[in-house]
């Protein structure tokens, strides 16, 4: 019997690949996060749904009391955008990882897109968190409100600086297609090549997806969870308990792409042939993701929230004149190499 | 010293108005915010600058005052110690010399060495849970957990001694209530080691950590004629300069024994006040140390005066365990008595009148949280919201002892 060409479809294997392995990926930074901290901070964390594994399955009876939650949608509240807001928050979070490619031939999209997929990607992310503001504005509360207007605040202060370490980078590699820069970083990965643009992009990553020290839109200390402050339910669940987190895995992703070598030092043959070769090289990626997020996510454990004028002072300063500097190394590796 | 809290937020804001005035947002910060801790402030808001904000304390409980006069004075004991539980012995040792004075009860060698040690015990406790809390309210859990996990090791060693983690019900008038039993003693070294150990962790990850260092330096600054002016007590006061302590300069227990000094900074913000508990952690660990090293093992635990109010057969067992039955018969002078302490937050002051009955004709108390409460707000006027819990926490605030 044969197999139907569809089964073989690059494009399926790739959605597949990335839907699922994105979905552990998740399920064990989140278990991984908790799990760290309390290694930190002297106690166990997660452990009675599923001791055996160390309470992995946490998150999955977190999600199901989540799901099974009342839903409150505020008198107040702008009701349109309160109900449609978070469902495209996690679809904007999650989108960027469908537009690049996990190894040269496993890509949802075809060659003349693909070449912009990075680029694709960056723009969806920096739409995310401005519904991050309209969550604020819908909710209508003032807590959410000093969050939303501290989450323009920071957009403001991230947005260029991260902006400029991708473009940096492009500048390095003289193509935005992720293929070639992939393929230009086989022995010498990219955080190497500009170690300066992977700083601004540590920090604007840290800044962009709300983890510590940045944790500042959704402070518990002074907004109380700030936009979110009124969500609840399924609601809380794909915005601030999940969507950010999917944000986070959208930009390891791309970081693990334009900064750590993609699926560099394995080089699979063609698609259908080497099916094993592709998705070993798939899941090397998935694995630098996870390597990132498992960074960000430590930042938890040892760090104290920042102070709101201290973070734009810094991202305005600093952030943005290390991002210039980092387009400057990255000028003269573009006549250099 | 017309204390007008109202005053400086409206001068503030009439400066920074201007000709047709300025918008301010009037955000009610708790009582069920989560670094609000029970208590509601009004809180006006320039944009991210706090111009005003005005406390609506008492949504614990209120009335400690009035429920002291309405039972037997031993009863009270239980009763005040929920005024700040951390600090249970502390506010209970307060009480207990004001009665003391007010009944002419002395107090024994022994008990004034175990209420010395146990009150510096009860110092480290409310220091560790307050640093736990302003380190959540930073948003650093690591600090939280730290603070509270080393004083849940504290709050074991209370078990063993007085039968209760929080509510040890421990200080008598006259003296305590149980002798320590021998593992306590043993016990307690260990855990003085390993908190000294653990403080300098604390330290490094939550107060030297560059992002939690400039959270606290130059935030929420009380200069020194302030802290004067408003009563700030404790660290309150002492992280802004004012050099007192009720143990050195009130001296009761045997603080005179032992060598200590008061730590106190300049600084006035909330560096210097996180930094002046730390530093008091130590030197309570110093204190117990030495203690431990002259302490009597052996004698009544109650004074001689007290004594006589207890039946002869319970009075055999006075080494041990001082039965509170030998206490219920006894009624009040008609005598005024008043007793101070240095808690960990600052200054109890206890004043009882008698009745003659069993029953004290008027209670008449004063908290280190309330006072703080004016100095805090002081602090907190021209700082800017993410500032107002890293604050608050500075100052150790604790609604339930404030509600009183």
């Amino acid at each position: 019997m044969e197999i139907p060409s569809w089964l073989l479809s690059p494009r399926l294997w790739d959605f597949l690949f990335d839907a699922v392995v994105s979905t552990i990926v998740l399920l064990t930074i989140v278990w991984a996060e908790r799990k760290i901290a309390a290694r930190v901070q002297m106690r166990v964390g997660p452990f009675h749904i599923s001791p055996r594994l160390g309470g992995y399955f946490q998150l999955i009876a977190d999600a199901v009391r989540f799901v099974m939650q009342e839903v409150i949608i505020t008198v107040d509240s702008y009701r349109v955008l309160f109900v449609a807001l978070p469902p495209l928050f996690v679809t904007l979070a999650l989108m960027p990882s469908f537009m690049v490619p996990l190894s040269p031939y496993l890509a949802l999209l075809s060659r003349p897109s693909l070449h912009y997929g990075i680029v694709m990607a960056l723009a969806i992310l920096f739409y995310l968190f401005i519904i991050v503001v309209g969550i604020g504005w819908a909710v209508n509360n003032r807590f959410a409100y000093i969050g939303a207007a501290r989450e323009a605040l920071i957009i403001a202060a991230y947005e260029i600086p991260l902006l400029d370490a991708f473009a940096s980078m492009f500048l390095t590699y003289k193509t935005i297609d992720p293929i070639e820069i992939v393929a230009k970083q086989t022995y010498i990965v990219g955080a190497i090549y500009n170690p300066l643009a992977f700083i601004v992009y540590i920090i604007g990553v840290a800044m962009a997806t709300s983890r510590f020290p940045f944790e500042i839109a959704d402070y518990e200390g002074d907004v109380a969870t700030g936009p979110y402050s009124d969500f609840s339910s399924i609601f809380l669940a794909l915005t601030y308990a999940g969507g950010i987190y999917i944000a986070l895995f959208s930009y390891s992703l791309l970081g693990a792409l334009v900064f750590l070598g993609g699926w560099a030092p394995i080089t699979p043959g063609p698609w259908p042939a080497d099916v094993w070769g592709n998705l070993a090289a798939a899941a090397w990626v998935m694995i630098k993701t996870f390597a990132l997020m498992l960074f960000f996510v430590f930042l938890r454990s040892v760090m104290p929230v920042a102070r709101l004028d201290h973070t734009l002072s810094f991202s305005w300063r600093w952030l943005l004149t290390i991002a210039l500097a980092a387009t400057a190394v990255s000028a003269a590796e573009y006549f250099l190499l | 010293m017309g204390l007008r809290m109202e005053q400086y937020g409206m001068v503030l804001k009439e400066v920074e108005a201007g000709p047709g005035g300025r918008r301010t947002l009037e955000l009610l910060f708790g009582p069920q915010h989560p670094t609000s801790g029970h208590i509601r402030f009004f809180v006006e808001l320039d944009g991210d600058i706090i111009v005003d904000i005005r406390p609506d304390p008492g949504f614990v409980h209120r009335t400690m005052e009035k429920l002291g006069e309405t039972r037997h004075f031993m009863m009270n004991i239980p009763l005040f110690e929920r005024l700040s539980l951390p600090d249970a012995i502390n506010v209970t040792w307060a009480y207990s010399m004001a009665v003391e004075r007010m009944l002419g009860y002395d107090v024994s060698e022994r008990a004034e060495y175990l209420r010395t040690l146990f009150g510096e015990m009860s110092r480290i406790s409310v220091h560790l849970y307050d640093l736990a809390l302003h380190a959540i309210m930073i948003g650093s859990s690591t600090g939280f957990m730290y603070g509270f996990g080393l004083r849940d090791l504290l709050t074991n060693l209370w078990a063993i001694a007085t039968g209760a983690r929080t509510t040890p019900t421990w200080v008598l008038p006259g003296g305590v209530r149980r002798a320590p039993p021998k593992v306590f003693y043993e016990r307690l070294a260990g855990f003085l080691d390993f908190l000294e150990r653990k403080m300098d962790e604390f330290y490094r990850l939550v107060v030297k950590n560059p992002v939690g260092y400039y959270r606290l330096k130059d935030v929420g600054y009380l200069s020194k004629s302030d802290a004067a002016a408003y009563l700030a007590t404790g660290p309150g006061a002492r992280g802004s300069g004012v050099d007192w302590d009720a143990r050195r300069d009130l001296p009761y227990g045997m603080y005179k024994q032992v060598e200590w000094e008061v730590k106190v900074r300049d600084e006035g913000d909330s560096l210097a006040r996180t930094l002046v508990r730390i530093d008091e952690v130590r030197e309570s660990a110093k204190i117990i140390r030495q203690l431990l090293k002259s302490m009597p093992m052996d004698g009544p635990l109650v004074g001689h005066n007290a004594t006589h109010k207890i039946p002869p057969k319970e009075r055999e067992m006075l080494n041990e365990i001082v039965r509170m039955s030998g206490y219920y018969v006894t009624t009040t002078n008609l005598a005024e008595g008043t007793g101070v302490t240095e808690g960990g937050r600052g200054r109890y002051f206890f004043q009882v009148f008698g009745s003659g009955t069993e029953r004290l004709f008027r209670v008449r108390i004063s908290t280190p949280s309330w006072q703080n409460l004016r100095a805090f707000m002081k602090a907190t006027v021209g700082a800017r919201l993410m500032d107002l819990p890293a604050i608050y926490g500075s100052f150790g605030f604790f609604p339930p002892e404030a509600d009183r």
